[in-house]
């Protein structure tokens, strides 16, 4: 399925997830997420993470309204703790595999959902100069160790030098896109044309209905 | 593939930044399909000029721009300017946009609007001009600085511009790539193409050169026939390197059983040697094969396998902070060596943290700066000197810190050959006199011929000495 139309369905749902004060709902996502997540073949890290990140917002949230709160606050805290964990694993089912889907991702939000190709590519720039980071700052460091100077982490010295590096390099992207041949508004061709499936709109319109349908009934 | 004939009119240009005058004067006239050679002195304004006629300049740069500077009248936008002028960094390390090869050529050619079914032939074909199939797919920023430089060519090939300025397209690139690269140029030219290049060496492409320009200060003068002749007969002559095998000395770095890898490409295997205190050593070796990646490994910013020593402690259970006290990398890139803003802070940093404050007195570093050109630039900003500037400041800066054993990773590339010299020289000079280590990677053999004690040759996945008695 088009990345971006999983994005599509993942956002709406979680928008109306706001709104809705039903721990069975919540509950089916997280159910339906799960079981997506059987197919995908998550790694163990993955799954640790998908358990271990809600925990501390979804408890924090609980014990606060659980012993804190008055009204429908037994029923809200609940409430609250699985909404946490069916925005997360709901989010999951398009984050966890961006990494290898970020190409049609971003080509699909040129392509069709007509971004502007300037914060594309400039977008493409900086996910391609992250994993820079990390080793950029360990040579910031070690650079000046090596003049005889220790930048330590709270130093004011080392995030100027790191800034300004990513001042350079955005400048360096920049005049890198243009003497590419890059041109802000103009026309470009696409070696792979990105088309929406039939049928990736057919399991939109699904998924979105059956949704709504669900919200019918009078849940607890 | 277009037989229009571009306009490129450069007539009476000035530029200038609001610290001073980079040209003045400056008119330039390309013949069509002509092979032209821009020469001068490190900081002279080559590299300005090229990237004013790129167009990359004065958006990029700020600053004034004087006099007719046109490509077919004025309102060219990038992408019809790239389709009829390509232009290749200085820097290999700062063009590409994308994570490989590929992609970066695809986004190159979707910019010109290239039909998509040519795309993939006409990446496949440039990738095997400059050598560099197998690396198709790799990510960019595993490839070493030479690699990325034959990519960076390769996007220029592909756009099939009318023009190429090429600002020294070799200066990291070892001596069998430059020649396939120079070949690849040469083809390009004879479809029709009009090429400017600055370089400080064309040995190995002499008889190419049409004309011959000579920018001075920031006034550029087309050479008449004695001046050309004279500028082409300069070529630095391919020597021996003359070295000896090092015998039993005291060592400063033991390598044992040393492996290391570049993602899932094998660099160095079970590779066992000594380096000998107090000498110079050179090291040489094609692109990729991890010079550079040996050195980052040296001062413990890269991971290996084995067992590294310095002065019989291993490195690895060396505290970073100490460890880079006794040895230091000067590293390719200068900017990544700079800690302040100014020449003149970065001097009294350096001064300030020396091994040898006796030695760096304030009438040295200034002979020292007279020496080396820089005298006058005391107060400018350390990030817009040329690249040749940068480069000599950021070795006088490791000088003066005074490091026990010093890396130099290509400290004389994009060097015109006194500026060559003469950093050598001063090299030579203070590193015996500090008693320091020094090993040097380098492709500018011509001028070091008699300066090292030992040479190490680093080819396939092994490194071992070479020299003695031929």
């Amino acid at each position: 399925m088009n990345p971006l139309m999983k994005f599509a369905i993942v956002m709406v749902i979680a928008l109306e997830l706001t709104f809705i004060k039903s721990v069975t709902i919540n509950l089916i996502i997280i159910g339906v997420s799960a079981f997506l997540y059987l197919f995908l073949k998550l790694s163990w890290k993955q799954w640790l993470w998908l358990f271990i990140l809600p925990l501390l917002p979804g408890f924090g949230s609980w014990f606060s309204l659980m012993y804190f709160g008055t009204g429908d606050h037994v029923h809200m805290a609940w409430v609250m703790l699985t909404r946490v964990f069916a925005y997360l694993w709901l989010g999951g089912l398009f984050t966890l595999k961006l990494t290898e889907e970020r190409d049609v991702f971003l080509a699909t939000l040129e392509q069709k959902a007509k971004l502007s190709a300037t914060f594309v590519y400039a977008l493409v720039g900086v996910l391609n100069f992250m994993p820079a980071v990390n080793q950029q700052i360990k040579t910031i460091r070690v650079a000046s160790q090596m003049r005889g100077q220790t930048l330590h982490i709270w130093q004011a010295q080392l995030y100027f030098k790191a800034i300004l590096s990513a001042i350079r390099w955005s400048q360096n992207l920049a005049e890198g896109m243009v003497s590419h041949g890059f041109t802000e508004g103009a026309p470009r061709t696409h070696l792979q044309v990105v088309s929406i499936a039939k049928r990736d709109w057919l399991i939109l319109i699904i998924i979105l209905i059956a949704f709504q349908l669900l919200l019918i009934p009078n849940w607890y | 593939m277009s037989y229009v004939v571009t306009n490129l009119i450069v007539e009476d240009v000035h530029f200038s930044y609001p610290t001073g005058k980079v040209l003045s004067h400056v008119s330039l006239k390309l013949k069509p399909n002509s092979f032209n050679l821009l020469v001068g002195p490190s900081g002279s304004g080559k590299s300005t000029l090229l990237k004013l006629l790129s167009g990359l300049y004065p958006t990029f740069s700020g600053g004034t721009l004087d006099g007719k500077l046109t490509l077919d009248g004025y309102d060219i936008v990038p992408f019809q300017r790239v389709a009829r002028l390509g232009y290749l960094f200085q820097n290999p390390t700062r063009q590409f946009v994308m994570q490989t090869p590929f992609e970066e050529l695809r986004f190159s050619l979707e910019n010109l609007q290239v039909t998509p079914t040519d795309m993939t032939d006409r990446i496949e074909k440039v990738l095997e001009t400059v050598g560099m199939t197998d690396f198709t797919h790799h990510d960019l920023s595993t490839l070493s600085g030479g690699e990325k430089q034959k990519i960076a060519l390769a996007a220029a090939l592909a756009m099939d511009s009318e023009y190429l300025l090429l600002d020294e397209p070799f200066a990291n690139v070892d001596p069998v790539a430059r020649l396939q690269l120079i070949q690849a140029i040469k083809h390009y030219q004879q479809q029709g193409k009009t090429i400017l290049i600055t370089d400080h060496d064309w040995s190995g492409y002499t008889d190419m050169i049409d004309d011959v320009f000579v920018m001075n200060h920031g006034h550029l003068h087309q050479a008449d026939e004695a001046e050309r002749t004279k500028i082409l007969h300069e070529v630095p002559i391919q020597t021996q390197i003359k070295t000896a095998l090092p015998n039993e000395q005291e060592h400063i770095i033991e390598l044992k059983k040393v492996a290391l890898k570049n993602g899932t490409r094998q660099l160095l295997r079970n590779t066992s040697l000594a380096i000998p205190k107090e000498k110079r050593i050179l090291i040489t070796g094609p692109n990729g094969v991890g010079k550079s990646t040996l050195f980052s490994t040296l001062v413990k910013l890269y991971p290996y396998s084995g067992l590294i020593t310095y002065n019989q402690q291993d490195i690895a259970k060396r505290k970073i902070a100490q460890h880079v006290r006794d040895i230091a990398l000067v590293f390719q890139n200068a900017e990544q060596q700079f800690v302040a803003m100014t020449m003149a802070e970065e001097l009294i940093q350096a001064q300030q943290f020396s091994n040898h404050p006796e030695i760096w007195t304030d009438e040295t570093i200034t002979e020292i700066l007279t020496q080396l050109n820089l005298v006058d630039l005391r107060q400018h900003v350390v990030y817009q000197l040329s690249g040749g500037q940068q480069k000599k400041l950021q070795v006088l800066l490791m000088l003066i810190v005074g490091t026990p054993t010093l890396l130099f990773d290509e400290p004389l590339a994009g060097l015109d050959n006194d500026s060559q010299q003469c950093l050598l020289n001063i090299i030579a000079d203070f590193t015996t006199r500090q008693h320091q280590t020094v090993l040097v990677i380098s492709h500018q053999l011509q001028a070091v011929t008699d300066w090292f004690d030992f040479h190490l040759h680093f080819e396939n996945e092994q490194l071992s000495y070479v020299g003695g008695e031929v």
